[in-house]
């Protein structure tokens, strides 16, 4: 679907047409369900979260200027539905640490792509990421937009985006390096969490 | 990330079956919701709008005539007699005067004649005659 399809599908929106509204959400719902899922590492959550994000999308259609892509739009509200429920359940910081080291230990980083005890690490490691680097980095590196397109979807200079994905890349990287070497994995994401790697 | 491609390492969802129609019940139930916010029985509303009149109305009134009937400390020294009325250009004088009680209680010292002049801001001294 082109983005001027996508833009005259929203003006129908923005005039309260439902059959448009319910063609733009099967257009984004895999996305975002799946970038929600991410974001939280809670597959209901993220269909949840991502209801919520279409209804604002419905109701705050007349606030939507074609100056950027619909997507990126759609996303940021996503970004910021995720932003606050992260920190209303401050999910990381109820992590057993005990649990973490476990299940970071359990699998190996040098193991193949496919293994599933690398995606649980990696699940587990971004779960450790403070979300003001875990939304960049899956923006980027998940979701495949540009580093001004994320500037743009999460309202930061384009100069502090780069920042923070290169500091969460290297979070993570280390937090699985050190998963993979068995070392206290638990104290290390703590440290994440804080931003002190 | 180069020896990690999160989109490939990560484990990808898609939305569930009839995430639309989910979509869209709820929106109904958005938008009943607010529906019955406006549709909230006039009387009530009527009533409301005007409890809060009263209250705001007796807030003024109290504080008006009950806990700062002579105006505040500012308001008394601006109308000190002589300052206050000079800002406006304009003199009121309000002086009930009793004359008959005044010549009853001076009967006893000797006879004063009281010559009543009419003060005007128009008129000039070569108007009255005495």
């Amino acid at each position: 679907m082109e983005e001027q399809e996508l833009q005259e599908l929203m003006t129908r929106v923005q005039a309260g047409d439902q059959a448009a509204f319910t063609r733009i959400v099967g257009r984004y719902k895999d996305r975002i369900v799946n970038f929600l899922y991410q974001l939280t590492g809670d597959y209901e959550k993220a269909v949840e979260l991502s209801q919520e994000t279409f209804i604002r999308v419905y109701f705050k259609a007349h606030k939507y200027r074609p100056i950027a892509p619909l997507g990126s739009w759609i996303y940021t509200i996503a970004s910021n539905l995720a932003k606050t429920e992260m920190r209303r359940s401050r999910k990381v910081l109820t992590v057993p640490l005990e649990d973490v080291k476990n299940d970071l230990t359990a699998g190996t980083y040098t193991g193949s792509k496919k293994d599933s005890g690398l995606k649980r690490n990696l699940r587990q490691a971004l779960d450790a990421l403070s979300p003001r680097y875990r939304i960049p980095v899956i923006l980027k590196d998940v979701e495949g937009y540009s580093q001004e397109e994320i500037a743009g979807i999460i309202k930061t200079p384009v100069g502090t985006v780069k920042a923070r994905i290169s500091r969460g890349r290297t979070m993570l990287k280390k937090m699985l390096e050190e998963a993979a070497d068995g070392r206290e994995a638990g104290l290390l994401s703590k440290e994440y969490e804080n931003g002190r790697a | 990330m180069e020896e990690l491609d999160l989109r490939r390492a990560l484990k990808t969802v898609q939305a569930p079956p009839g995430f639309e129609q989910m979509v869209l019940s709820r929106l109904r139930e958005v938008q009943a919701g607010a529906a019955a916010v406006r549709t909230r029985p006039l009387g009530l509303r009527l009533a409301l709008a005007g409890g809060l009149a009263a209250l705001l109305a007796s807030f003024v009134l109290i504080n008006v005539f009950v806990l700062n009937p002579g105006g505040s400390p500012a308001d008394l020294a601006d109308n000190r007699p002589g300052q206050g009325t000079l800002q406006s250009g304009v003199v009121q004088v309000m002086d009930r005067v009793d004359y008959g009680r005044e010549v009853r209680n001076i009967s006893g010292d000797p006879n004063t004649i009281y010559i009543l002049e009419q003060v005007s801001d128009n008129g000039t001294y070569a108007d009255i005659i005495y």
